[in-house]
């Protein structure tokens, strides 16, 4: 026992030590690459990396310690109908500290909280995900090699574990959808979604949605159609989607806004979602992208008085697929929104929903939902056990330390001069930051140790609103590459003296809340 | 299922719909377009109305989970008409959950007698006039019971092709009663503590004969009441005219009811049925679905607000699909084209009674002959030609005719579909369609319709519908 456990850690310490060593060493890409052989891909198209994620992926942030879900097998061949079930649940149990102001007899000085009293609202700048949040997702499909149900359950909360209901946290039968992989031959490949399905453009993570859980151009949910063809030119693939997007409900003019309804919005009308993409891969290592969204609305049920609105999205982005070298994503966006009050949540830009959440998120209450966010963003991941180990493949059954990088800006002007109201923060010619470092250390099969560093500067020009997060982390699973983790997770907010958090139901800004300053998380997970 | 061995199984359907009314803004403003986009569609089209026709395609999931052996099998489906990523708001009730959830007990035969049990939740269809589906159109001629209970099936062999089925179920409605209190909003879908238990207790009489030329028929009789104090409340609501809440009397409905189909491997499927439905206070009664709907459709859409749900309503049908590639090539192989035609009718006339207006302290209760003695109709036809294997183009048309005292509302509709598919025998398919209503000068939704009565209806229609089972 002591003897083995010796080699880890001397294997623990040699891979630290040379971690050290190689990322002083680790120049431009190219020059390190080109000492490897490169793939032969003359004869085969490499499909990966994709423009955006596959809709059965969760629609959560990246897992702690760059660990990425791998999901189902399709049928091989046109006769052969295979049943596949997967998903993915997490369960944490949060608990936010606080004092309490004016504490009477009978009332402790401390006071928990759950959920914590924190600045990490999804649809807000301010989201790190460093709080872990219930989610389960149950993907159920059928079908062969051609052609493939898909149907997805969700819930974002648990019903044995909440304090008074919210329909709305029990989506159900969420996405449902065909997905059509015509055999057209080695050079050209097809897919064709049809049905109800989410699509997530700017993911900064390889397979999930990255730290953040941001989509750095937009995710579109709805029903309708989606086409992606690929083919190819020597090493060099070519990629075209489009799409286009509806919805199935709209609020009418006598339903109030409410917990029950996910506060449908009467204001916004019958809303539908055009996209175009286009993308050059080189040797399934590079994948350069444009991205075009239009988000329009006609609708003569939304109030005889309100115009037209849309929410238009230029994107170009580029992910690099680094062997050893890990994953890169860099994406720019810009998003041009012109009187969007009217556009529904079937179209999320930074996870607001629709016209009214861009709106009450960056754009302002008096801008009429017109303005504009400049976004760039990124996130680089590196494992240093498959850095080191090269040419060795790293098998992942070993000690790893794994790095992740990420931050993203937005630029927003309105034409609301005002600014907030609550918070004072202003909406127009604003700039807001964030960025993020996170290591993780896999010491034993069962055990790693993480860390993650947070800074959010919701106005770079004023560091009142300016806060930082560090979590500590311990990782337990069952194997090097198991598939669960429960993660043991302390994180302590360092507030800046503006700092404002989200209460009630709608969740609104209330500068006169003291926002907690530490947070105990325990959070099990588990894909399959 | 083998005997004595545990499978699981896993079988469903969806259906799943990109769909759009395009209509004229009356008065546009500055920034505002004249031509404007509804969704979901603002057509006369409802579900399970008489004025629908489906060609609206709709959303509906169904996932069956099957657990059991060959004598026993646990049964549970999940179920929702809108799945959540399209929606911009959270439809309480829209996603139904566990719908059903019984047992099935399949006891070995005892000689000719081979008897069957389901137990639990679970809702039986009856008169449904399709070969597998319920034809042109979606309500069931007879009906159908919903909620909780049994049902026995008695099976019979007279003669090797002569069988004779005795089918007999009760039912508890689903929910129950709703306690005193509860405010009905949209956000408990509704629920008012004006609806009592209510009860189903239904039998049917089946003959089947087999051969090349199949053929059954059927008569059936169901019954829907209630006699619970619990509804009654101590003051009436003046707003609803179909009911005085302070005087709520024991509810009725009674279904009697007779099909039949023929299926034959050339000529096609032809179904038939009538059923004859009376309907005694019934507005409040839940549980039986009949042609015309529970207890509040039959009184606001069939018999008239101010009857309180007393009437009589007969409905005829008739439906019939061929294939002209069956019936003209005797040797005719599934793997080449084809032309499918489908063909439906439905009559019906309502006999009310206006005077009964009993009790209420409405004094705006009208006397609504608009109901009484009035015919309504709908016929339609489908033609589906299947070219090649990935590709057929179909038409469909259909003439409504509402009430036979105002020939004004008829209307028609008129929708050419182009259909895909990943072979000749698929288990799914892709259609675009496109839908074109032309009113009358006084068509117009029924009660409790979900046609905005601000901006009218809207005449087209654009859709792309995807399903699958399997």
């Amino acid at each position: 026992m002591n003897d083995r456990f010796n080699i880890r850690a001397s294997r623990a310490l040699v891979i630290l030590a040379t971690a050290a060593v190689a990322l002083v060493r680790v120049g431009p890409v190219h020059a390190q690459g080109g000492a490897a052989p490169a793939p032969d891909t003359s004869q085969e198209l490499r499909f990966d990396p994709s423009l955006s994620l596959d809709p059965t992926l969760p629609q959560v942030a990246a897992m702690a310690g760059g660990l990425t879900p791998a999901y189902g097998q399709r049928s091989l061949s046109e006769g052969e109908w295979r049943f596949d079930f997967h998903g993915y649940i997490a369960a944490p149990l949060n608990m936010g500290f606080n004092s309490r102001k004016d504490p009477l007899p009978g009332q402790s000085k401390t006071v928990l909280h759950a959920p914590p009293v924190v600045p990490d609202d999804l649809e807000t700048f301010s989201h790190t995900g460093v709080v872990p949040t219930t989610y389960v997702q149950l993907n159920l499909s059928e079908g062969n090699s051609i052609v493939t149900a898909n149907v997805s359950i969700l819930a974002k909360q648990a019903n044995v574990s909440e304090s008074f209901l919210e329909p709305a946290a029990q989506m159900g039968i969420t996405d449902v959808f065909l997905s059509i992989l015509p055999p057209l031959g080695e050079r050209v490949h097809m897919q064709a979604l049809l049905g109800a399905f989410t699509l997530r453009y700017g993911a900064t993570g390889e397979y999930d949605e990255g730290r953040y859980g941001t989509p750095l151009i937009a995710r579109i949910s709805g029903v309708g159609e989606h086409v992606a063809v690929t083919t190819g030119w020597k090493k060099f693939t070519f990629t075209l989607e489009e799409g286009v997007h509806g919805q199935t409900n709209n609020a009418s003019s006598s339903i109030s806004p409410d917990v029950w309804n996910n506060f449908a919005d009467p204001g916004a009308g019958s809303t539908f979602v055009a996209h175009v993409h286009a993308g050059v891969g080189y040797a399934g290592r590079v994948m350069v992208g444009g991205h075009f969204l239009r988000a329009f609305s006609q609708d003569d049920r939304d109030g005889s008085a309100a115009p037209d609105g849309r929410i238009d999205v230029y994107a170009g982005d580029v992910r690099l697929n680094l062997g050893r070298f890990g994953h890169f994503y860099a994406a720019l966006s810009y998003t041009d929104a012109l009187q969007a009050r009217t556009v529904s949540r079937i179209v999320s830009v930074l996870n607001t929903l629709g016209g009214k959440g861009l709106m009450d998120n960056y754009l302002g209450a008096q801008s009429g939902g017109t303005g504009q966010l400049l976004t760039v963003g990124g996130q680089y991941d590196l494992s240093i056990g498959r850095l080191v180990s090269y040419p060795v493949p790293f098998s992942g059954d070993g000690p790893d330390l794994f790095v992740s990088l990420f931050g993203m800006q937005t630029h927003v002007s309105s034409t609301d001069k005002v600014g907030d109201p609550q918070t004072g923060l202003p909406y127009d010619n604003v700039t807001k930051r964030k960025i993020g470092i996170e290591a993780t250390y896999s010491l034993l099969s069962w055990l790693a140790a993480s860390a993650r560093y947070d800074r959010v500067d919701p106005d770079v020009s004023d560091k009142r609103y300016s806060f930082a997060v560090l979590s500590p982390r311990l990782i337990f699973h069952t194997g090097w590459q198991s598939t669960d983790q429960i993660v043991l997770q302390y994180s302590h907010w360092f507030n800046g003296s503006r700092t404002t958090v989200r209460v009630g139901e709608p969740p609104v800004e209330d500068i006169t809340v003291v926002p907690d300053g530490n947070m105990l998380s325990l959070a099990a997970r588990m894909w399959w | 299922m083998p005997f004595g061995q545990w499978t699981p199984r896993y079988t469903g359907f969806m259906s799943a719909t990109f769909q759009g009314s395009i209509g004229q803004r009356t008065a546009p403003v500055a920034g505002q377009s004249k031509t404007v986009f509804h969704t979901p569609p603002q057509t006369l089209d409802e579900y399970a109305s008489f004025i629908g026709t489906n060609t609206m395609p709709g959303q509906w999931v169904g996932m069956n989970f099957i657990c059991g052996n060959g004598v026993i099998t646990a049964n549970l489906s999940l179920n929702t008409w809108n799945p959540t990523a399209p929606t911009t708001y959270y439809q309480i009730g829209s996603q139904l959950f566990l719908l059903s959830a019984y047992l099935e007990l399949n006891i070995p035969a005892i000689g000719p007698l081979h008897p069957r049990l389901m137990a639990g939740y679970f809702g039986p269809f009856y008169g449904s006039l399709g070969e597998y589906s319920q034809g042109m159109y979606t309500n069931s001629l007879i009906g159908s019971p919903r909620g909780v209970g049994e049902l026995t099936v008695i099976e019979y062999r007279l003669r090797p092709t002569l069988t004779l089925f005795l089918e007999h179920g009760i039912m508890a409605s689903r929910n129950g009663s709703v306690p005193t209190g509860v405010v009905p909003s949209d956000g408990n879908g509704g629920a008012n503590p004006i609806y009592p238990a209510s009860w189903v207790h239904h039998a049917h009489l089946i003959l089947r004969r087999t051969g090349e030329t199949e053929v059954r028929t059927a008569l059936h009789y169901l019954y829907n009441w209630a006699q619970d104090d619990r509804a009654q409340q101590t003051f009436d609501n003046p707003t609803t005219r179909e009911i005085n809440e302070a005087y709520i009397k024991d509810a009725h409905i009674t279904v009697l009811g007779w099909d039949a189909t023929v299926r034959n491997s050339a000529w096609g499927f032809l179904g038939a049925g009538a059923s004859y439905i009376q309907g005694e206070n019934a507005f409040p009664l839940r549980g039986l679905n009949t042609f015309g709907g529970e207890g509040q459709n039959l009184t606001d859409r069939w018999w008239g607000p101010s009857t309180g749900g007393t009437g009589k309503l007969i409905a005829l049908g008739l439906n019939y699909n061929t294939s002209l590639g069956r019936m003209l090539r005797p040797a005719y192989s599934t793997d080449a084209p084809d032309v499918t035609i489908q063909a439906g009718f439905i009559m019906a006339y309502t006999l009310t009674h206006p005077s009964n207006l009993t009790g209420t302290t409405d004094p705006n209760a009208a006397v609504p002959d608009v109901f009484n003695h009035r015919l309504r109709y709908k016929f339609g036809v489908e033609s589906v030609y299947t070219f090649c294997s990935w590709m057929a183009a179909a038409l469909r048309a259909d003439r409504v005719a509402p009430n036979s005292k105002d020939a004004e509302e008829t209307f028609y509709v008129l929708a050419p579909r182009l259909i895909f598919r990943t072979n000749w025998v698929s288990r799914e398919t892709i259609s675009i369609i496109y839908g074109r209503w032309f009113y009358g000068p006084h068509s117009h939704g029924e009660a409790g319709s979900t046609v905005s009565g601000d901006v009218g209806m809207d005449n087209q229609l654009i859709a792309l519908n995807v399903n699958l089972w399997w």
